[in-house]
């Protein structure tokens, strides 16, 4: 110990001090730090075969560099540039369409008096979000099945023939079932957070409204809605992030043949061509170019909600 | 007036929510035949379990209910060691390194190394084929992470003062004083792990290649959708009696995946809202 003291500098001593002292907290941070190492690090090193020509007999160091030459066919490709648009539409649809579905819902959640009422509602409105997607697209294929669902009953009920289309399989109505679903399941939980902003707004700004001669529906316009607007933008902000990828059990559960032309996203084709075809360079290629044009659109949407008035940094 | 329009709008909501559950559960216990011509709405028609009596009587099915029980115990197991331990440990402010290794789990949370990579990563790691692929991967999730650290930081300190005065060691502090008063994340995350595993589908798709280490929703999904990436040899064993696509079993499918989340539910309900808002605003 003496002749450690002579030549470590006090920084490396008390470092290593720290260390000994707190062995058992860095022992219990261990498993975690492990098991996001191998399975979310480690991976990264497959990254490197979007440069190369991937050969499973060569493993990846082994196999032969080819630099840009999966790009240029990444960019070459019909399907690539279909499942891209489709990327981008879907994800506007969803951004325009399912992302207000849970702030209006828990504005209008907030203005519900009978507390039991409010929470029934919750309870009920929170449960589609536990079940999983290929149970959501159960009930979505029985309320759309051609003239066993409840869709095609409805339709006879209005003296309408009973529908025989399976809606599931027209690509013009492919894009709403996505949206309907999405806010099917994820609208009630999706309000918990826009109800935990709403509960942090001071009640004083109310009276001030109230004074002013604002019915409820103005105060939930002008009061509530700007006061939770930096809570909407920081979720919008990662929502942007999230557009190249987030959105794959879900049409993989629902999507067909019939409705690639505008359901196979960039996330589908990726799993189609890579684990179905072994097109496993061309994949990690793509898969690349989504992380870099995410990491470049949530970088994008950052800056420009600093001007809104609420980053995420 | 306002009021009014609240009310009938919320209930128009629920409805939907509530619905086609009714309308499915109805389907499950009427006979094909009803079904087929569109008569059964939100009463069954015919009651009969014909439907059950099939699902259950499907290998294919009742192995993959095994695999998923298997996978959601061990995996919400896991999945609470992991997540506690850390969460613990990064809560305490004095830990080394503290922000450096938030960085680490953070940058996870946006960065994914893609589909194939991972796909490679699990072959290289032997796992693929096997029930770890479908435990191990899911098992430290940042986002829970986060929600157990935000739950120790709000404990007063002097817990943790007043037992390493009495001679504590971290670990001992951790699992005698902060563990036993943690029971309600403990639950909340606990529950959420659960109906996480139970849930896993796209990693079956992925990894998985034995039809006897199928989880639950892959067989779900295979029964439900007639046109999925099952080739023909496989729906022919799927479908040993010849039930299959009949729109009872479905429907019966549906509901037996799904009944053990909603006998959950309540449960999950009295604790997750707590928890949530507070972790969930924290970050």
């Amino acid at each position: 110990m003496q002749i450690k003291g002579v030549f470590k500098q006090t920084g490396e001593r008390r470092f290593l001090r720290t260390l000994i002292s707190q062995k058992y907290l860095l022992l219990l941070l261990l498993p975690g730090i492990a098991a996001t190492f191998v399975f979310s690090y480690l991976p990264m090193y497959g990254i490197l075969i979007a440069f190369k020509q991937f050969n499973p007999l060569h493993g990846i160091w082994g196999s032969k560099w080819i630099g840009l030459q999966n790009f240029k066919e990444l960019f070459d490709a019909v399907l690539f540039w279909r499942a891209f648009k489709n990327t981008i539409v879907l994800n506007l649809y969803q951004i325009l369409f399912a992302f207000p579905g849970p702030i209006l819902f828990a504005l209008l959640l907030n203005e519900i008096r009978n507390v039991v009422f409010k929470r029934w509602m919750q309870t009920v409105t929170y449960f589609p979000h536990f079940l999983s997607w290929v149970v959501v697209g159960g009930f979505a294929v029985a309320i759309l099945s051609p003239n066993t669902g409840v869709l095609a009953t409805i339709t006879e009920w209005f003296g309408g023939e009973r529908y025989s289309e399976f809606l599931l399989t027209d690509p013009k109505a492919f894009r709403t079932i996505l949206i309907v679903t999405e806010l099917w399941k994820n609208m009630g939980w999706g309000a918990i957070i826009y109800l935990a902003a709403i509960t942090g707004v001071n009640p004083e700004y109310y009276d001030a409204a109230v004074i002013d001669g604002a019915g409820r529906f103005k105060q939930a316009l002008h009061v509530t809605l700007p006061a939770i607007m930096p809570t909407i933008v920081v979720l919008l902000v990662l929502r942007i992030g999230n557009m190249m990828g987030s959105d794959f059990e879900q049409i993989y559960v629902l999507y067909s043949p019939n409705v690639y032309e505008v359901g196979d996203v960039l996330s589908t084709y990726v799993f189609r061509l890579g684990l179905f075809q072994g097109k496993y360079s061309y994949t990690t290629a793509v898969g690349l170019f989504q992380s870099i044009i995410g990491f470049t659109l949530i970088v994008l949407a950052n800056r420009l909600s600093r001007r809104a008035g609420g980053a995420l940094w | 007036m306002f009021n009014r329009l609240i009310i009938v709008f919320m209930l128009l909501i629920g409805a939907s929510m509530l619905l086609p559950f009714v309308n499915v559960i109805a389907k499950s216990f009427s006979s094909n035949a009803m079904v087929m011509t569109g008569q059964v709405g939100f009463i069954p028609q015919e009651f009969n379990l014909h439907a059950y009596r099939e699902v259950f009587r499907n290998p294919m099915f009742m192995n993959s209910l095994k695999v998923t029980i298997i996978v959601t115990l061990a995996g919400t197991l896991f999945s609470l060691i992991t997540v506690t331990t850390t969460g613990y440990a990064l809560s305490r402010k004095r830990l080394l390194a503290r922000r450096t290794v938030m960085l680490y789990f953070l940058v996870t949370m946006f960065f994914n190394a893609g589909i194939i990579p991972n796909f490679l990563n699990i072959r290289n790691l032997g796992l693929y084929n096997t029930i770890w692929a479908l435990i191990l991967p899911g098992m430290m999730s940042v986002y829970y992470m986060i929600l157990v650290k935000s739950f120790f930081e709000q404990l007063p300190s002097e817990l943790e003062e007043s037992a390493s005065i009495d001679g504590s060691n971290d670990l001992q502090t951790l699992a005698f004083v902060y563990l036993p008063i943690s029971k309600p994340i403990l639950a909340t995350i606990g529950l959420f792990a659960a109906v996480h595993f139970w849930n896993i589908f796209t990693p079956g798709v992925m990894y998985i290649q034995s039809q006897s280490l199928f989880p639950l929703q892959l067989i779900v999904q295979m029964m439900i959708f007639t046109q999925s990436s099952v080739d023909a040899q496989t729906m022919a064993e799927l479908d040993l009696q010849g039930t299959l696509g009949t729109e009872t079993l479905k429907m019966a499918v549906i509901v037996v995946s799904t009944l053990p989340i909603v006998v959950v539910y309540p449960f999950l309900q009295k604790h997750f809202v707590k928890g949530i808002t507070l972790g969930a605003v924290k970050a």
